[in-house]
């Protein structure tokens, strides 16, 4: 949220933008030219569309800003025209998601209104790209004109803040006449949006699906190994007081592991709260240490047990020197990319395959438990999402208090400025019914900033990111492998947040789908003084100013923004996901192959309804309850079922 | 020889679907999503099914009972399909390559079907498939010289596009409201199942050569239909 | 998570490739093997300095011979382990089971 203190003491009205027309970060482009991901759009089409200045718009009311939600969005994108932002920091911050749907839109509208009266409303866009491409052979160019609409003093001092901290790039130009948007051309800019939402919504399922398919793969496949006659499978822990046996009757059965589900379930909550505490307390350090540790764990312990079972199934002889030397590599690299630096494949290869070591952990936790565990969970998760007091949701409000990033494990897809664009469309739809939702946010912001949290089932978009411009899902790694073949698995939380960039980090909420401004670190520094608003504000300018000038040189602004951009899946939803499917998988292939179909849709149903409705939803839940019944009914229907067709051939 | 059975059994099976998806599908997000949904709604109706399979218990062994409700089931669940992606289809057009194709439909129709046949096989062969792991070998009843996995194995592989094409010929059905083509589809459906009963038949010999004949002169008749279909609608559009 | 290498200076790219194939010798090859992945997509780039190409010529080279070095000792241990007897036995992790 690029205004919230602005807004939260000049009223309800908000931030209206002080300046108009933001200079076109056509930094942006030069910014990310050497990136992989821009491979999808030839770099003419992109500098085509690189998004010209914004154009003041009077009846920017009925739509938020792209970049932050905030009302009055009173600037729009000149060269598409379909996207609203109220200043020009959030155009900027905006622009390395929007450029691409820039492009298309563009496109888009070309197309459909080439009958219509495009020429005359175009005219203005044909000089924003001509303009902009002149703008970037002489990005210096001096100012033309400013015009500046104050409507507080917080506005004023935020036009000061952009004074001091504006390069000559960015100073504002001269304002260009507002287009007349017919109907036509509304529906149509409606339609782009709807369309950029769709495509955003459907690339993030797309590219989500890829991972935890493979680690439901990789968990099966370790299963699968386990099961072929190993000595060494991951067993009960000590601390599950029941032990299942086959003798057992089914009350006892239930009884015993809602217990051991209990225990575990005590443990998470109680690893929580250390984190809470820990994270109020300040003590990063601890923490990132923590999850150091126990990522060492995870890969030096799990992986020397998954090991031991391989070699004993491939019946590999292998020496201890081979062993201990590979251990400790494959632990070392790993702890080094997901922790500092590394290509960004192979930081998604090892969370996958930590993930996939944990649920394989956690198949020796005994049948009854596994289930008991997983149901418990998704009840958990509903409270903790629901609940307003959740140790999660204090995590999260402490994190915004301190401008304080905890510390998480995170998949992030490589997709960092990826189709990213905001659901505009069900603003648009009933624009009256989010204008009302964001007053009540920002009535809800006066009274207590600090509870303003994205996922208490509110319209996080109207007080978030309105883009939904990544899907990040944060997870409270708190894995705590335990060291009896390590069924312990304490507080993690699994998250499928839509979380924008840099805002990712500082959610941990667990078993969320989110969505959050994209600007949210500034929404962070922006909670409490202004003076940090202001640093911010100068870190991004100077940030564009240096990309102009090719420097590499980025700030930390950058650096958040580059990671949040993409897509990020919390461990927790690749952790319980692969669990319950491992456990199908020590059962029968058919039932592996039904819950994993029952996830995956689980998973997509999730991030539609994220789509449609636009707010908080707890991730796991529908995915882990089609797993469960689909596992049930599989196992005693459909196997009989089958095991009585398949001998005979007949095929249904 | 178990791995070389294993082997050559998947790649029949699953060779000619699999490569349709990697080839088709899998670049296209919102045909793999598409994919995956009908894959559920399949795996529903055969959960279904199963559930009056576990429940008729008078009937479980006798196959011609069963698959009449388990073809209508699966029929009933297309029909669900049609209406899901008919309404999701103004979305699945705005994200698709080109938003005004006529020929969208019939991609979606293709999509849903592969998933639909994916997942039969899947279900429907994988069992068969991991036992053939195992040292031991079955043969077919009705045709002792070959191993089971191996005609299980080619009906699957079948089946698979023969759900692909009845996708297809259902959704023009249901869009232009033509009954003789639903009609062809759920007949040419309990047309082969009915024939996979041959497989197993002791009394006529080279059943599963008529069986997969017939599968086959089945599907190639679909095919043609879905090809005339595509065919109209290129002449319609242009 | 660090952002993408393509965005980092060349003084960063330099102590990158410094630090990796320095921790290299603490008998992690498989740095080296990061290294050389790591800096891989931007080997070409003009403004880097060719110390860092140095570093990533000698992380290849140094992680193929200790690569060589252990599947040198792999084979050895695979087929002298029997004739060790006790030692062999010793240094095996899993003792491979009769079918």
């Amino acid at each position: 949220m690029s205004s919230p203190a602005p807004r939260g003491a000049a009223g309800p009205s908000g931030l209206p933008s002080s300046t108009s027309s933001p200079s076109p970060p056509a930094a942006r482009d030069n910014a990310t030219a050497a990136t992989p991901q821009r491979a999808n759009a030839p770099p003419g089409q992109t500098a085509n569309a690189d998004e010209g200045p914004g154009q003041d718009m009077d009846d920017g009311e009925d739509q938020p800003c792209q970049s932050c939600g905030a009302f009055p969005a009173r600037f729009q994108c000149s060269a598409c025209q379909s996207v609203r932002y109220c200043s020009q920091e959030c155009q900027a911050s905006d622009w390395r998601i929007h450029y691409r749907e820039c492009a298309e839109i563009v496109a888009a509208l070309k197309e459909e209104q080439q009958d219509s009266e495009a020429g005359r409303v175009q005219s203005g866009e044909g000089v924003g790209l001509d303009r902009d491409s002149n703008l970037r052979a002489s990005p210096r160019r001096p100012s033309e004109g400013s015009r500046t609409i104050t409507n507080g003093p917080l506005d004023e001092e935020a036009e000061n803040v952009r004074a001091t901290a504006n390069r000559p790039r960015r100073r504002p130009r001269e304002p260009r006449r507002r287009p007349q948007l017919t109907p036509e051309q509304r529906a149509a800019y409606e339609e782009a949006e709807r369309i950029a939402d769709m495509k955003f919504y459907m690339l993030q399922i797309y590219k989500i699906i890829k991972p935890v398919v493979v680690c439901i793969v990789l968990s099966i496949v370790w299963v699968k190994i386990s099961l072929g006659g190993s000595d060494y499978r991951p067993t009960q822990s000590s601390y599950t007081v029941f032990k299942e046996t086959p003798t057992s009757t089914v009350s006892q059965n239930i009884l015993g592991s809602l217990a051991n589900a209990g225990i575990i379930i005590g443990q998470i909550v109680i690893v929580t709260i250390i984190i809470v505490v820990l994270f109020k307390r300040g003590h990063i350090k601890v923490l990132i240490g923590f999850f150091m540790v126990v990522v060492a764990m995870l890969l030096g312990f799990m992986g020397y047990i998954l090991l031991l079972n391989l070699i004993q199934v491939m019946r590999i002889p292998l020496d201890y020197v081979t062993m201990v030397f590979a251990l400790w590599n494959f632990s070392v690299v790993g702890l080094i990319s997901v922790f500092w630096k590394g290509p960004m494949w192979l930081q998604q290869v090892y969370l996958t395959v930590m993930s996939s070591l944990m649920a394989f952990s956690l198949t020796g936790l005994a049948e009854w438990t596994t289930w008991m565990l997983l149901a418990l969970l998704v009840v958990w998760d509903l409270i903790a999402v629901l609940c307003p007091f959740g140790p999660l949701k204090i995590l999260v409000e402490s994190s915004r208090n301190q401008n304080q990033e905890v510390p998480a494990l995170l998949y992030t897809v490589n997709a960092v400025w990826f189709m990213a664009s905001p659901p505009n469309a069900i603003l648009n739809r009933d624009a009256n019914a989010m204008k009302e939702a964001a007053d009540s946010e920002e009535l809800r912001l006066d009274e207590d900033i600090h509870n303003r949290s994205a996922f208490n089932g509110s319209y996080s978009r109207a007080i978030g990111r309105d883009g939904g411009a990544s899907i990040s899902s944060s997870r409270n790694s708190d894995l705590e492998p335990s060291f009896n073949m390590a069924d312990g698995m304490s507080g993690r939380s699994s998250t499928v947040a839509l979380v924008p960039g840099p805002g990712h980090a500082n959610m941990e909420d667990r078993d969320n789908i989110e969505m959050r401004e994209r600007s949210s670190p500034r929404d962070r520094h922006g909670d409490g003084a202004g003076g940090r608003h202001t640093s911010t504000r100068q870190g991004r300018s100077s940030e564009q100013g240096r990309s102009v000038d090719g420097d590499t040189q980025h700030g930390d602004e950058d650096d958040e923004d580059d990671d949040g951009g993409g897509l990020k899946l919390g461990l927790g939803d690749f952790v319980f996901y692969s669990v319950l499917i491992a456990r199908a998988a020590m059962f029968d292939w058919v039932t592996t192959i039904c819950c994993t179909v029952a996830v995956l849709t689980g998973m997509n149903a999730t991030i539609f309804l994220l789509a449609i409705y636009q707010k908080a939803l707890p991730a796991l839940p529908i995915s882990i309850c089609f797993g469960m019944l689909f596992y049930f009914a599989t196992r005693f229907a459909l196997v009989p079922f089958l095991a009585v067709l398949g001998p005979s051939q007949v095929f249904i | 020889m178990t791995l070389l059975t294993f082997f050559g059994c998947a790649l029949t099976a699953y060779g000619p679907s699999l490569a349709i998806f990697f080839g088709c599908i899998a670049p296209n997000a919102q045909l793999v999503i598409l994919m995956v949904s009908s894959a559920f709604f399949w795996l529903l109706s055969l959960l279904l099914a199963s559930a009056i399979w576990f429940m008729a218990k008078s009937s479980q062994q006798t196959f011609t009972s069963t698959i009449i409700y388990t073809v209508l089931l699966q029929e009933l669940f297309r029909w669900f399909l049609f209406h899901l992606i008919s309404r999701a289809e103004k979305g699945l057009n705005m994200v698709a390559h080109h938003p005004t194709s006529k020929f969208n439909r019939s991609g979606y129709a293709f999509a849903a079907g592969l998933g639909f046949g994916l997942m039969f096989g899947i279900i429907s062969f994988i069992t068969q498939l991991v036992q053939s792991l195992g040292p031991g070998v079955l043969m077919c009843a009705s045709c002792p010289s070959i191993s089971l996995y191996f005609i299980s194995a080619l009906t699957t592989s079948l089946l698979i596009l023969h759900h692909c094409a009845w996708m297809m010929i259902s959704f023009t059905g249901f869009t232009l409201r033509s009954y003789a083509r639903i009609l062809w589809v759920i007949l040419t459906h309990y047309g082969a199942s009915y024939l996979t009963l041959l497989n197993a038949s002791k009394t006529i010999s080279y059943g599963c050569a008529y069986s997969l004949a017939a599968n086959a002169a089945l599907l190639i008749a679909s095919v043609i239909i879905v090809v005339a279909d595509v065919r109209n609608l290129h002449y319609k559009s242009s | 998570m660090a952002k993408p290498i393509e965005k980092m200076g060349p003084e960063e790219i330099l102590t990158i490739s410094k630090k990796l194939f320095y921790g290299g010798f603490g008998l992690l090859p498989f740095l080296w093997v990061y290294n050389v992945l790591y800096i891989w997509p931007v080997r070409n780039r003009s403004d880097l300095s060719p110390q860092v190409r140095h570093y990533v010529l000698m992380s290849g080279i140094m992680s193929t011979l200790l690569f060589v070095v252990f599947s040198v000792w792999f084979g050895i241990f695979v087929n002298q382990r029997l004739s060790w007897g006790a030692t062999g036995d010793a240094l095996t992790v899993v003792l491979v089971k009769g079918v």
